[in-house]
């Protein structure tokens, strides 16, 4: 309980007056010569302790009515906590939910558009001498900085705030109205939450932070946009169409110039009714004028997935932003179907999506060969993995876009690393003396990798019969350059006539090897005869190494570590087929599709740092710190980011850039112009936001929030409000009780009056 | 004529008497029965001769129907001598005017001197605070009530109520049965008093206790804030009378019901005397009441 003019409190000091009077004033009394002392000192034992009694109730009564009318005058309220010396003012603190959920359109407007002119409505019937202040919130909330005093300031802010495509989450915005109220000093703080109150926004420490809210303010939850009904014990959720674009893939192949490249564009039916005749457009390079390709999801179910597949040539290499985009269908002249960009569904939030790809002239592998056979090429360790890597044949090499290079290890050595983008070592020894008479590779050539991969570049390891662990280990493993996922241990054989098989259950999902999970490779992984593996340390956390395929005894097949902006990818036995019959097995396709999965992974690093969720930050190392930087965002704001930091002692120079509340695609530029050599980053919705589009019911957010939501709607959130903090003022309660006290001290006094 | 002989009071007065209701011994032939029986008008018994008794009182005529000697005897009658104890303690001076409880007292004194002394009976009178003040020795002489209007009119109130030393003194000094008439507040130990009161009737005293009391003392109509002060010393009370009332007239009336049956007990005449009641009516009362009670 608090009190709208606490100075009034003071008045509470009366109560002493009575009690001063009681034991201090001595009362004139009129002398008396008497005859009858004895009659009148017997009369005055047997009544005096009731008479004291009588009195002491009769000053309490007193007492407690001065109190009362001292609370009355300093206007008690509930759920007003800091005193202050202003009094009917109010500390509002809005806190406005901009999570792309609340750019639902809900009977004309937009849930967003409902919460501006429900927070222009509250900030219009503040008191006077009330101050604003606003907090966006989706998962990351910020305070908006502006004089909180100034109201008109606020309504320019609440009408200036934009959408993010961050999905929503209220308990940050809960910490920051927190936060908030810790910069005021007054008597009425109120917090109104402005949301659509979705049910995925308001789980976790929801619930906690709205009590330590509540504790310190009054909360008042403001519903933007149509509750979900109860109908005979069921949940009715208001109606939302949508259709979200939730990746744009291409997972066998390496984006490179010069073909049409297949693309598969994912869109999903996040709504409750079925979606027909979406049309999907792909753009390259945000150019909307020139749609590469259209597609079509004739119908989609709910919570359905749908893929448009599409291609594209994607010219010179480079850098190359790719959005697709979903909209309502319609028909060419010829009568072919093509996406227009009208709105298909009530959130338009989820429906383009941009993907930065790196697309190369050409790919070049370095395949080391560590048990090469002159004779017999199909002998040598590096056959299968060569041939899986360049499926052509050998008249369509020189053409093909990824290019091979088969060495020795001792020709490695002087192999220029910086020319390839993938080196494959197959069974190379890591020390001479693993294996006489062979070349094994040197630690310089060991250290070489590791920069080769810290700079991005991608390793593949194979195991075999000239792999000893313990040189592995000193070599690539803890004990060296640490570039194995895991250190190596003892070799694990079978006989052939019991075989370990690959789970494909167990593949990493997601990673680029999850499409084997499914057919037609998943019959065909689970069909491979595994002979011999050599063991992984797993008990070391700190390498950072995952399993990404494991046999069905539980030891590794595949497992890979990320080193710097590389990749390094551990085959747990030979990439021949010395230890198994994968890559010689009829359906051997499986092989060729992991080798190409593997390379399309490994290239595609590069442009996977660039692709970022809304929200996450942008980190950017560039090459030198001389000039300061500017950030081009999506709305065509250059925002100023300054210089780069860091950098002393050799370390990298990093720029952040944390504001990546728009979805599209940001540039990093020198002031003054566009350098098309700088970087790109490419920013898509945080699809989790339209993944739950159920709203809660204003009884389970009267659960969470610890108070039932007001609607916004009709602008009568005002006047409700209006109510509902007249309710939280006591006066007239505790005028009725002073009254009553008022009474029941008359009646006592006059009850004492009586002769006892 | 003194101010204490007021006209009303006197004529009613005189009109009833003071009657002895028991046997009193007086000095000369008066209206009141006389314990001592001998010759004279009124014939009460025969009784057997008995060797000693003069021969000359012998009922010869009884003799001779019965040959048995018999001596007649008749009762003597004798005036009464009245005993008057004004209390002029300092809790008398409570009352104002003729409300005061001392000058009811002095005029209730000199009302039945002068009545007493009118039927040719004797009255004395003492007045006492803690100890005797003054003193007049009974006598039937009209100029006695002056004497007594005078001894009345010069008593002053002096100290603390202490009466029964008084009662004991009287029960020492006066051997002759008569009345005692003690008109005093009676703020004093009430054990005390009561066997002072016994003491005195069982030497054969016929006692009227006149119980003289303000009508402030009896009802406590008092209201404000009063500090009450002691007549009979120096200390004082802070009171709020109107809260005491209940409490203040209970425990009157328990005093005034044990004096009450005290005096019964002791057969004490008791007579409440309010100072705001007419004293003729007052004083009227009590003596037709004693008539009545001698006619049973």
């Amino acid at each position: 309980m608090s009190f709208l003019s606490p100075i009034l409190l003071a008045g509470a000091a009366a109560v002493g007056l009575p009690i001063l009077l009681h034991f201090l004033f001595k009362a004139w009394y009129r002398p008396l010569p008497w005859a009858a002392m004895d009659f009148l000192r017997k009369a005055i034992e047997q009544t005096s302790r009731r008479i004291k009694f009588r009195e002491l109730i009769l000053l309490l009564l007193r007492c407690l009515c001065l109190l009362l009318l001292a609370v009355a005058l300093a206007r008690p309220v509930v759920g007003w906590r800091a005193l202050s010396a202003r009094s009917e003012s109010v500390d509002a603190v809005l806190v406005i939910d901009t999570s792309y959920s609340m750019g639902a359109t809900d009977g004309g407007k937009t849930r967003f558009e409902r919460a501006q002119d429900a927070a222009l409505s509250v900030i219009d019937n503040l008191p006077a001498n009330s101050t604003v202040q606003v907090v966006t919130c989706s998962d990351r909330a910020a305070a908006v900085p502006f004089t909180p005093s100034n109201l008109d300031q606020a309504r320019n802010v609440v009408k200036g705030l934009r959408l993010t495509s961050q999905a929503g989450d209220l308990a940050p915005g809960l910490v920051e109205a927190l936060a908030a109220l810790d910069r005021v000093t007054g008597a009425n703080k109120e917090v109104y939450l402005l949301s659509d109150l979705q049910r995925t926004g308001l789980e976790g420490a929801v619930a906690a932070k709205a009590v330590e809210l509540r504790q310190r303010a009054t909360v008042y939850p403001l519903r933007c946009g149509t509750p979900p009904r109860v109908e005979q014990g069921v949940v009715v959720q208001p109606k939302v169409r949508n259709v979200a674009v939730t990746d744009i893939t291409f997972p066998d192949a390496i984006p490179h110039s010069g073909t049409r490249l297949p693309f598969t564009v994912l869109v999903k039916n996040t709504g409750k009714e079925k979606v027909t005749n979406v049309a999907v457009s792909l753009t390259v390079d945000s150019n909307e004028k020139e749609i590469i390709d259209t597609g079509l999801a004739p119908e989609i179910a709910p919570g359905g997935t749908f893929p448009v597949t599409m291609t594209a040539a994607l010219g010179d290499p480079g850098q190359r932003l790719l959005t697709a985009r979903v909209g309502a269908a319609g028909t060419d002249p010829n009568g072919r179907p093509t996406a227009t960009l009208t709105q298909p569904d009530d959130l338009p939030g989820d429906n383009r999506f941009d993907k930065l790809i790196l697309v190369r002239r050409r790919i070049s592998v370095l395949v080391v060969d560590g048990r090469p056979d002159p004779r017999d090429s199909k002998e040598s360790a590096s056959h299968f993995v060569a041939n899986a890597i360049t499926p052509v044949a050998d008249t369509q090499q020189d053409d093909y876009f990824i290019k091979t290079v088969v060495v020795t290890a001792d020709q490695a050595v002087n192999a220029k690393l910086t020319d390839y983008q993938i080196v494959v070592l197959a069974d190379v020894p890591a020390d001479p003396a693993d294996k006489h008479g062979l070349p094994a590779v040197t630690p310089e050539f060991a250290a070489g990798l590791k920069k080769f991969v810290e700079d991005g570049g991608g390793l593949i390891v194979g195991c075999g019969e000239f792999v000893l662990p313990d040189s592995y280990n000193r070599v690539f493993g803890s004990g060296g350059v640490k570039l194995l996922p895991f250190d190596l241990t003892a070799k694990v054989a079978t006989t052939p006539e019991a075989p370990f098989k690959p789970a494909p259950d167990t593949i990493e999902n997601p990673s680029f090897l999850s499409r084997l999970r499914n057919e037609p490779f998943r019959t065909a992984v689970a069909d491979v005869d595994v002979f011999a593996v050599l063991g992984a340390d797993e008990t070391d956390r700190g390498t950072l190494g995952r399993a990404v395929l494991r046999l069905d005894n539980q030891k590794p097949l595949v497992s890979a570590k990320a080193v710097g902006s590389g990749e390094v990818i551990l085959v747990h036995t030979t990439l021949d087929a010395t230890w198994t019959n994968w890559p010689g097995k009829t359906a051997g396709t499986s092989y060729v599709a992991a080798v190409r999965f593997a390379l399309s992974h490994l290239t595609g690093r590069e442009g996977r740092g660039a692709n970022l969720v809304s929200g996450q930050q942008i980190i950017w190392h560039p090459p030198e710190a001389q000039p300061e930087f500017e950030l081009l965002r999506p709305d065509a704001r250059k925002v100023s980011l300054g210089k780069a930091t860091g950098g002393a002692g050799g370390g990298r120079l990093t720029l952040t850039v944390a504001d990546t509340t728009a979805a599209g695609e940001y540039r990093i530029v020198y002031p003054g112009q566009r350098d098309d050599d700088l970087p790109r980053f490419a920013v898509v919705p945080d699809l989790r936001e339209s993944d739950n589009l159920e709203l809660l019911t204003d009884d389970e957010a009267e659960g969470k929030l610890g108070v039932r939501p007001v609607l916004t709607a009709g602008g009568g959130e005002a006047e409700t409000i209006g109510q509902i903090r007249a309710q939280r003022e006591w006066t007239v309660w505790v005028l009725l009780a002073l009254f009553v006290f008022a009474c029941g001290e008359a009646a006592w006094a006059w009850f004492c009056g009586r002769a006892v | 004529m003194s101010e204490l002989l007021q006209p009303d009071v006197l004529a009613r007065a005189e009109a009833l008497g003071v009657k002895a209701r028991q046997l009193v011994e007086g000095l000369r032939v008066g209206d009141h029965k006389s314990p001592f029986r001998g010759f004279s008008v009124e014939f009460v018994q025969h009784r057997e001769y008995v060797p000693g008794d003069d021969i000359r009182h012998i009922d010869w005529k009884s003799y001779g129907r019965s040959e048995r000697y018999t001596v007649k005897q008749y009762e003597q009658e004798t005036n009464f001598t009245a005993h008057l104890l004004v209390d002029t303690s300092n809790s008398m001076r409570y009352g104002d005017g003729a409300e005061n409880k001392l000058e009811y007292a002095k005029l209730l004194a000199a009302s039945l001197a002068f009545t007493i002394v009118r039927q040719r009976d004797s009255v004395g009178l003492r007045t006492f605070d803690s100890d005797l003040r003054d003193e007049l020795p009974p006598s039937s002489a009209l100029p006695h009530v002056n004497a007594v209007c005078r001894k009345l009119e010069e008593a002053q109130a002096g100290q603390k109520t202490a009466i029964a030393p008084l009662l004991e003194r009287i029960t020492d000094q006066v051997s002759r049965r008569g009345i005692v008439f003690l008109i005093s507040d009676c703020f004093d130990d009430l054990d005390t008093l009561l066997n002072g009161l016994r003491q005195v009737r069982f030497r054969g005293h016929e006692v009227c206790l006149l119980h003289v009391l303000h009508r402030d003392e009896i009802d406590f109509p008092l209201d404000g804030n009063i500090r009450f002060t002691n007549l009979e010393g120096a200390d004082h009370l802070l009171a709020r009378p109107h809260l005491l009332r209940p409490a203040y007239l209970k425990v009157v009336k328990q005093y005034l019901d044990e004096l009450q049956r005290g005096c019964d007990g002791s057969r004490v005449d008791y007579v409440l005397m309010r100072t705001d009641r007419n004293l003729a009516q007052g004083l009227g009362e009590y003596l037709v009441r004693r008539l009545q009670q001698m006619r049973k």
